[in-house]
């Protein structure tokens, strides 16, 4: 009488004020039993989020394998929700997170949800963790822990594009804060946000689970560990593999040994 | 044969006769006849070969002797019997085509003396059963022992012991009445004068098997075949223990003794009702199967001599075959309907009686159930002693002297006990006189329960005898006694309380006398008693000035901060009643439920404003709306409320798709808190932490106990409240000494590391509280108390002081003022140990669902043992029964209500709902088992088109009127919905879901079929494991798309067909297995000139975009030089 599935049942969801359409994907868990907690996926941006969009849906997928209800979306300005790319900001997303929440709510009828952020993403869900009623736990895979750096390495990359590959203007000069970064627009509030961030200034949540968990070590990875540990159970998980948004990223890959290890914390936790 | 003897010449004529008699002898026992079984032969031969050791078939005859025997005298004559009858000389033995019987020309009588001097009756009576309990060895004739105590002259224990396989009860009146002939002519030395026995039991077995093959077997055949056609009932009697998984034939019996003059009403009414004694009694017997039950559908059986051929009426041999009588009872039946159904059952039962029952047990081939017999598992037998002779009538009324024997004897009580039924009647009838024994299965029962059973038993003759028109559901049963102690003795939960004050007015005597003390924390906030009253006395000011007063409906809507007490008291002080409004709730419920509350004022805070639609309801936010309220004064207003006004009104699930509203007054609820103070008991230094969400009425008990004793209450967030470590850490924080909640949140504590302070009170209820919980709980010292009730009557109702999980786990007795009654359909009182419905009475008792009358007058009927007006009870639809010590055990529902979480949900309102969106045909939800020791729900839906709607819209859609916890998790597809053969819903036949992977895994199951072999070693190439089970999913297992090409490419080659790789990401090594197999199956040929799979596609040529990237890779990535990474 019941069949089983043959492709991902994956559903598209506009949610948000009609102003303000955001796209995500719903991933139904698929068997039994279903568990009581949920996880929004949070997205990184600019070329991370192009390469790794792949591994963010195996991850939604493996998470509702083992039971999960999961939600990715895009934020506003981005992918397929609305808005142009020049209104981008860090608050219409942390706005925008608070409204995926709800949604995977919506559509699965849970309770507690897990925010699992990927780079700025993950930066995303910890600033936001206070505002969300009944947080049960977070994934942070590879956070950008200090925006400042952050920003400064995307313009390293942005000149050494510049200067590689595309024949420069003669009058050409890099900016220190350009408004557009590898083919992604950074305009002001964007830029001043990114500046502001600094996760090591953010509380962390009281007594919830916390995965941090990188492929590369980083000494600011380390430092975010010890902070989030003084007031949250922190993990902190080191699993080699390459950085899908930067390596041979033409190849489609998707680093599933990190994506398992991160579906079983998730498995051993909330269980 | 003795070779050794004197030459024939040498002997003297007696000499030679003995000689001679003695060679025949040999010869006799030499010479052996083989012949079949009969069916109840092969029946008992396989049942007792099962059980070598057991001597559940061995019949017996014993008496104490007290006068002088002829021990000689008593051997031949006994040695007389066994060669006078075939059956008594026969031995079995299993050939390659079954069992047969081999009967010896002449056997040897296994007669002994055995001196027992000096023993006691204690010591004797050991020696005596144990002799009897010796197993038989079915090979070794006789089958039959007789053995001789002796302790002296007078003083003897006569023991006959026969295997049931050759004798039966008839047989036994029989071989009595030849051995008192026998050993009267062996003493007087001369010669019985008994007829030679015409027809041995071969000739049974003959007959036997001839009937059935010819056109009277069909008959019988068919007539059988139709009475015990369909489903056969399994009865359920109201066991003590549990059934065990295998027969062990433990039994004991109890004797009923009846009043003088009842044997005589019995016949009287027998011949009155044109009747024999038999079918009257078996039809009570059947009365008291019914309402010990409550199944309508019983199959008695009763053991007929088997002897309907005048034949084989003089022929010892097993011929006594149970007839399975069914009948079906209604409560509201007569009790001479019944015997009317009994009567024609019996003419009919007797008319058929030669088929025998084991070859219809072969036939039906009935689902055997695990320590069950089958198909009859309750005999009635009635024992009439003419058939037994004389000697055995004697027997059953007491002494006799026997004047043919010259014998004094009296029965000697041998516990023939074999326990073969749950339950046998025994119906004796010697002369006049009237006796019963109630044999039992003490495996499954306790001597008590029988007794009262037998009192039962009783008190339904005496019924009958006094009205046989009457119902038999109506028929007294519970002795006098027994009625005393149910319906009042443990009920007699009188208590004194305050019952003309209302619950603010108690907490305003409290504040007056701890002002100062902490009544309520909170995360951002604490209030003093002192400043909780003056509030709410301030907010019950303003909500007079809106006019809210006895009579009104206030709703409440708000965060769980100090300010929902304020509401609730201010509320409360201004003589109305609030109406919780979950801030949870979908909208639409949360204007479903003010409407119908017909709120004149709703409390809330500007950050709930917009949640719903005030609707008629003036709208007051005690956060912005406040100040000028802190101007108004802050004395107590004179209560207007009395006790029977209404406290509060909450809403519950209700089956047809609309909650209902359920009015508690204060007097109800003054009753329960003062009752919980004293157990499980509150005090002023206590702290209790506050978890559950007001429109749960269990929330009553922990904001306003800890308000009316001086504790302090320790509220808990939303968020909190759903999370374990949360709440540890917040228990540790407050101090808390209490907490109450449902499984489902003591779970998520006790997945932590808290460790309760010494003392810590845990009252645990909403829904049954599984022994494993309670262990756990327990082992982490929390003293346990179960709570249970539903809200109509008022929070809790009964509880149990939990000491050990072992189970069951009890919900214990009634509370203060409160009553319990366990009743069957037709509202009489059970038993102990029956099950019945639960209805609850006393002070606790709501006054109805608001605006719906009918629906209250369904629910609170007036109490049939009260002779005061008004007096109701409630209708709880859980179903119940007594222990012997007066708790109380819930077994489960009537309706379709379940419990999730601790959530009330009526299946129905779901279902409802379900339906009504327009790709839903059919809907049925079900709750499972989520093998964490929860339930979930399951909905199983029938599209209208070809699929089903997408979940998560399902959910969005469900959400508009359903609050979350009925929202289920899992929708199934189904073509059609299973149905019962009379169209109903066939709820068990719902399918249940798949596991998911992190379930399957907890078992590693190794691949068998030679497919899944395949498959897993292709995957353990690819992958490079040692090993991969049935459960894995490739991808989990770290496979990736490359991986996946190359795995799919291999199995094409090795297997032949050809799958998409979305079955790779999608489905276990099992499942995929499955889907080569069939494709395997439907594939006509594997294609012989199967096409090189494509190798894996080359990674794309380093362009500008490969170099631009690779670049930034080198730069991000600095100890990544080589950039080896693995494809994906």
């Amino acid at each position: 009488m019941t069949s089983m599935p043959t492709h991902e049942p994956i559903e598209p969801a506009f949610f948000g004020p009609p102003s303000h359409r955001l796209f995500g994907c719903y991933h139904e868990p698929q068997g039994w039993p279903v568990r009581d907690y949920g996880i929004v996926i949070c997205y990184p941006i600019g070329q991370e989020y192009l390469r790794s969009h792949r591994a963010c849906q195996y991850l939604a997928s493996a998470a509702a394998r083992a039971g999960f209800p999961t939600l990715r979306f895009d934020y506003y300005g981005t992918g397929d929700s609305a808005g142009d790319p020049d209104e981008l900001a860090l608050e219409h997303w942390r706005n925008d997170l608070l409204l995926a929440v709800e949604e995977l709510r919506a559509r699965s009828g849970v309770g507690p949800v897990i925010l699992a952020g990927l780079r700025l993403g993950a930066s995303l869900a910890l600033t936001a963790a206070a505002q969300i009623d009944d947080l049960a736990g977070l994934v942070l895979w590879e956070p950008v822990v200090h925006g400042n750096a952050y920003l400064d390495e995307l313009v390293a990359l942005h000149d050494e594009a510049i200067l590689r590959y595309f024949v420069r203007p003669q009058d050409y000069t890099p900016s220190p804060r350009p408004a557009e970064l590898l083919g992604f627009p950074v305009g002001a509030p964007l830029r001043t946000a990114l500046e502001k961030l600094d996760l090591l200034a953010v509380p962390p949540p009281r007594a919830r689970p916390i995965l941090l968990i990188e492929s590369h070590s980083m000494p600011e990875h380390a430092a975010l560990a010890n902070h989030l540990g003084a007031r949250a159970r922190l993990t902190h998980e080191h699993v080699p593999s390459f950085t899908v948004w930067t390596d041979d990223v033409d190849k489609g890959l998707v680093p599933n040994q990190v994506i398992a290890a991160i579906v079983a914390w998730l498995e051993k936790v909330f269980a | 044969m003795s070779t050794s003897h004197p030459p024939m010449a040498d002997l003297s004529p007696e000499e030679r006769r003995a000689l001679l008699a003695q060679l025949l002898r040999a010869k006799a026992r030499a010479s052996v006849t083989r012949m079949p079984l009969s069916y109840g032969q092969q029946a008992l031969y396989f049942t007792q070969q099962l059980a070598p050791e057991s001597s559940a078939y061995n019949v017996a005859f014993a008496a104490t002797v007290r006068s002088a025997v002829d021990a000689l005298a008593l051997q031949r004559a006994f040695q007389t019997i066994v060669d006078r009858h075939a059956a008594l000389r026969t031995s079995f033995e299993l050939t390659d085509d079954g069992p047969v019987q081999c009967v010896a020309g002449a056997a040897d009588l296994d007669f002994a003396l055995l001196d027992l001097a000096g023993y006691d009756d204690a010591e004797l009576a050991r020696q005596v059963e144990a002799a009897h309990a010796q197993p038989f060895d079915l090979a070794c004739a006789p089958l039959m022992r007789v053995r001789l105590f002796t302790r002296h002259a007078t003083d003897h224990v006569l023991l006959m012991t026969v295997h049931h396989i050759v004798f039966d009860g008839w047989s036994m009146g029989l071989v009595l009445d030849e051995l008192t002939r026998l050993y009267a002519a062996e003493l007087g030395g001369s010669a019985a004068d008994l007829a030679p026995v015409q027809h041995q039991y071969g000739e049974f077995v003959a007959w036997q098997q001839q009937m059935l093959a010819g056109s009277d077997g069909e008959r019988l055949r068919t007539y059988w075949h139709g009475r015990l056609a369909g489903d056969l009932p399994v009865l359920d009697l109201p066991i003590d223990k549990p059934r065990p998984p295998f027969q062990s034939f433990h039994g004991s019996s109890h004797t009923l003794t009846f009043a003088p003059g009842l044997a005589l009403k019995l016949r009287e009414l027998a011949k009155a009702e044109h009747t024999t004694l038999y079918a009257l009694v078996l039809a009570a017997f059947y009365v008291l199967l019914h309402r010990s039950t409550g199944q309508e559908d019983l199959i008695v059986g009763s053991p007929m001599a088997g002897r309907s051929r005048p034949a084989f009426q003089q022929t010892v041999g097993y011929f006594v075959s149970p007839l399975p009588l069914r009948a079906t009872l209604a409560a509201d039946d007569s009790f001479r309907d019944v015997l009317g159904q009994v009567r024609q059952i019996l003419h009919e039962a007797i008319a058929h009686e030669d088929y025998p029952f084991a070859l219809l047990v072969e036939q039906l081939h009935p689902k055997r159930e695990p320590g069950r017999t089958p198909i009859i598992e309750v005999l009635f037998t009635h024992q009439k002693a003419q058939i037994l002779g004389k000697l055995a009538e004697g027997m059953a009324t007491g002494s006799l002297r026997s004047p043919e024997m010259g014998l004094q004897l009296e029965p000697f009580p041998l516990s023939q006990e074999n326990g073969q039924f749950d339950l046998s009647l025994l119906l004796i009838e010697a002369g006049d006189a009237l006796g019963a024994q109630l044999k039992y299965n003490s495996d499954l029962f306790e001597p008590a329960t029988i007794a009262r059973m037998a009192g039962h038993f009783q008190m339904l003759l005496d019924g009958i005898i006094a009205d046989p028109g009457q119902a038999i559901g109506t028929l007294p049963m519970l002795t006098p006694e027994e009625q005393s102690l149910i319906l009042a003795q443990w009920n007699a939960t009188d208590a004194a309380y305050p019952a003309d004050r209302c619950i603010h007015e108690l907490v305003a005597a409290q504040a007056a006398r701890t002002p100062e003390a902490i009544a309520v924390w909170a995360d951002a906030a604490t209030l003093t008693y002192g400043e909780l009253e003056r509030r709410a006395n301030r907010l019950a000011h303003h909500l007079r000035t809106l006019g809210v007063g006895p009579g009104s409906l206030v709703g409440v809507l708000l965060e769980r901060t100090p300010t929902m007490l304020v509401a609730l008291l201010g509320v409360l002080k201004a003589g109305a009643a609030y109406v919780p409004l979950d801030p949870g709730f979908p909208a639409e419920r949360l204007a479903m439920m003010l409407e119908d509350s017909r709120a004149a004022v709703l409390l809330t805070q500007a950050s709930l404003v917009a949640t719903v639609s005030a609707g008629s309801a003036h709208l007051v936010c005690l956060d912005t709306d406040w100040p000028p309220i802190e101007a108004l004064p802050d004395e107590a207003l004179p209560s207007l409320a009395g006790p029977e006004d209404l406290a509060y009104v909450i809403f519950t699930s209700g089956s047809t798709g609309r909650p209902k509203g359920v009015q508690i007054p204060h007097r109800a609820v003054v009753n329960f808190l003062h009752s919980m103070a004293r157990e499980p008991g509150l005090a002023a230094d206590d702290v209790l932490l506050a978890v559950t969400t007001l429109s749960f009425d269990i929330a009553v008990l922990e904001l306003f106990l800890p308000l009316l004793v001086g504790a302090r209450v320790a509220l808990a967030s939303r968020g909190d409240a759903a999370n374990g470590e949360a709440l540890a850490s917040l228990l540790v924080e407050t101090g808390a000494s209490v907490m109450q909640a449902a499984p489902v949140t003591w779970r998520l504590l006790l997945a932590t590391d808290w460790q309760p302070i010494h003392g810590f009170k845990g009252l645990c209820g909403g829904e049954a509280l599984p022994a494993s919980l309670a262990g756990e709980l327990l082992e982490r010292g929390v003293t346990l108390w179960n709570m249970y009730g539903p809200t109509e009557t008022t929070v809790w109702s009964t509880l149990q002081r939990i000491t050990s999980a072992e189970p069951p786990i009890l919900i214990g007795r009634p509370i203060a003022n409160t009553q319990l009654y366990i009743l069957s359909p037709a509202l009489q009182p059970l038993p102990v140990g029956v099950t019945g419905e639960l209805y609850i009475g006393g002070d606790g008792l709501a006054h109805g669902y608001l605006h719906q009358p009918a629906l209250t007058n369904e629910r609170f009927i007036n109490s049939p043992f009260s002779s005061e007006p008004g007096v109701r009870l409630y209708y709880t639809g859980d179903l119940a029964r007594y222990k012997a010590d007066g708790s109380v055990e819930v077994l489960g529902r009537t309706d379709h209500q379940v419990k999730i979480r601790g959530f009330r949900i009526e299946l129905g309102e779901i279902e409802a709902t379900l339906v009504r969106h327009p790709e839903v045909a059919e809907a049925a939800v079900a709750a499972r088992d989520d093998g964490r020791g929860g339930l979930r729900l399951v909905a199983y839906l029938v599209p209208t088109g070809t699929e089903i709607p997408a979940a998560g819209a399902l959910r969005v859609y469900l959400r508009t009127t359903l609050p979350d916890y009925m929202l289920p998790t899992a929708f199934v597809p189904l073509d059609q919905l299973p149905r019962t053969p009379n169209g109903k819903l066939d709820r068990r036949a719902l399918p249940a879901p798949e596991p998911t992977r992190a379930l399957a895994n907890a078992n590693f199951q190794p691949p068998s079929s030679s497919t899944e072999q395949a498959v897993a070693e292709v995957w353990r190439e690819v992958l490079q494991l040692e090993r991969v089970g049935v459960y894995d999913n490739f991808f989990d297992l770290g496979g990736h798309s490359l991986l996946a090409v190359e795995t799919l490419a291999r199995l094409e080659h090795r297997l032949g067909v050809k799958v998409g790789p979305a079955v790779l990401r999608m489905q276990s090594l099992g499942q995929i297995a499955a889907t080569y197999d069939e494709l395997l199956r439907t594939t006509p040929e594997p294609a012989s000139d199967k096409n090189a799979s494509a190798p894996p596609p080359t990674p794309p040529s380093q362009g500008l975009a490969g170099r631009l990237f690779n670049a930034v890779r080198r730069v991000v990535a600095p100890g990544d030089a080589d950039g080896k990474g693995e494809r994906s």
